[in-house]
């Protein structure tokens, strides 16, 4: 996976930066070596500007395995050396994820969850298998508690699609009146919907004046910043660049199903297909990590779509998507 | 032993200015950056070995809101000891 860099290559690129002879560097570098040691045995701990802090953790006896015979024995106290990376290097090694956000999942989900916990039977009754570690066991038991929802949302959404609907009225006061309804927390789109889809919310025109953006516009009609690609989408024939938007000019914003967190499959269809028309708008522009939009895309909609538009989208941006991705969690 | 200590005892060690020293640790310690950043290793003899990880996305709960979350993907930078340093350190008591 990753490759180590070599002490000498090392050297030379810190000599080439400086403009130190190499020797000097050489110096330098077993000098740091030999301050972090001394300062283990000095304080227990030394700080490193730039590096981080490395300190003495002591660890009692206990007992353990040898990995080859399985056979216990015990590991004598010891101390070992402890590393803990500065704000600023762990700052600047997570750039490319800074603009991710922890995402909170439906509160339904938990209290249901939380009422559940206490029935220690549960616990129990759960058959001891032989690799039982207990972490193994909880997560294998939370695993089954979020199982039963499946069937049930799966009835719900089939419920809510049989349902005859009636079209909501594009009311002409809708601007206040929707942005009260708002949540106080925008959800993004990709949480996994639960059932309860409600009301939904209607469609309307919007006049831009100074200062809108299609974000601002998404959390004001939808309660969520994260939905703009959906506006975007209804009018990208008359805004060539989503970043900008013209004074004056009548853009529609269109209906909605559900609410934010609760998107009807339509809806996720839509707005999957909106983060990909933003992906392939920021491709042409050239912005760096379009692919994004993508794996925003691939969250919210069916792997089929992003096929469906297979040959619009560049390999490479799929990859990075996927990594992304990493595991499935919920999925 | 803070920063400025671990400095003083560079200068002394290698007969050099406190600012010298200091501006060369500090261009050392962003080559190594940088070289982390680029997803390679690096091996300090006598220390140990950086090197940075991914971590997964994973589901967090937030124990005041009750609530689950997903946490984001993020890198990580770990360090293993050598062996001569694990050694070195191993019968050091520290007292708190």
């Amino acid at each position: 996976m990753s490759d180590r860099i070599t002490y000498t290559d090392l050297l030379e690129s810190v000599s080439e930066k400086t403009g130190a002879p190499k020797q000097q560097v050489l110096e330098m570098m077993r000098g740091i070596v030999g301050v972090i040691r001394r300062g283990l045995e000095r304080d227990g701990r030394v700080v490193i500007r730039g590096l981080g802090r490395f300190e003495l953790r002591w660890q009692d006896a206990r007992m353990g395995r040898n990995p080859q015979t399985g056979e216990p024995l015990e590991i004598p106290a010891h101390s070992h050396v402890h590393f803990l990376p500065e704000s600023n290097l762990r700052r600047f090694i997570n750039r490319k994820y800074a603009h991710l956000k922890p995402e909170m999942l439906p509160t339904v989900e938990p209290t249901e969850d939380t009422a559940i916990e206490p029935e220690p039977a549960t616990v129990i009754e759960a058959p001891s298998e032989e690799r039982s570690s207990d972490e193994n066991v909880q997560e294998k038991r939370k695993y089954k508690k979020w199982l039963w929802l499946i069937p049930v949302a799966v009835i719900i959404l089939l419920l809510i699609l049989l349902w005859p609907r009636h079209k909501p009225e594009p009311s002409t006061t809708q601007e206040t009146e929707t942005a009260r309804q708002a949540p106080v927390e925008p959800q993004q789109p990709s949480v996994e919907s639960t059932p309860a889809v409600s009301a939904g919310i209607s469609g309307g025109d919007h006049r831009v004046r100074a200062g809108d953006r299609l974000w601002g516009l998404s959390y004001r009609y939808y309660g969520s910043v994260y939905l703009w690609p959906h506006i975007y989408r209804a009018n990208d024939d008359i805004i060539p660049n989503p970043d900008i938007l013209q004074i004056g000019k009548t853009i529609a914003i269109p209906p909605l199903e559900g609410k934010p967190g609760h998107l009807s499959p339509s809806d996720k269809v839509s707005i999957a297909d909106g983060y990909i028309q933003i992906y392939l708008t920021y491709q042409r522009m050239g912005k760096p990590n379009s692919y994004t939009y993508l794996w925003v895309a691939q969250r919210v909609g069916s792997p089929a779509l992003i096929e469906s538009q297979g040959d619009q989208i560049d390999e490479r941006d799929k990859v990075l998507s996927d990594a992304l991705n990493g595991s499935a969690l919920i999925e | 032993m803070t920063q400025k200590e671990a400095t003083d005892y560079l200068a002394e060690q290698l007969n050099r200015s406190r600012s010298e020293i200091q501006r060369l640790l500090d261009q050392t310690t962003r080559v190594m950056r940088g070289v982390l950043d680029g997803e390679r290793d690096i091996v300090l003899p006598g220390l140990g070995t950086f090197q940075t990880k991914l971590r997964e996305k994973r589901r967090g709960f937030h124990p005041r809101q009750k609530q689950y979350m997903i946490l984001p993907p993020k890198r990580i930078v770990s360090f293993h000891a050598g062996l001569s340093l694990r050694n070195y350190v191993k019968n050091m008591r520290v007292e708190k």
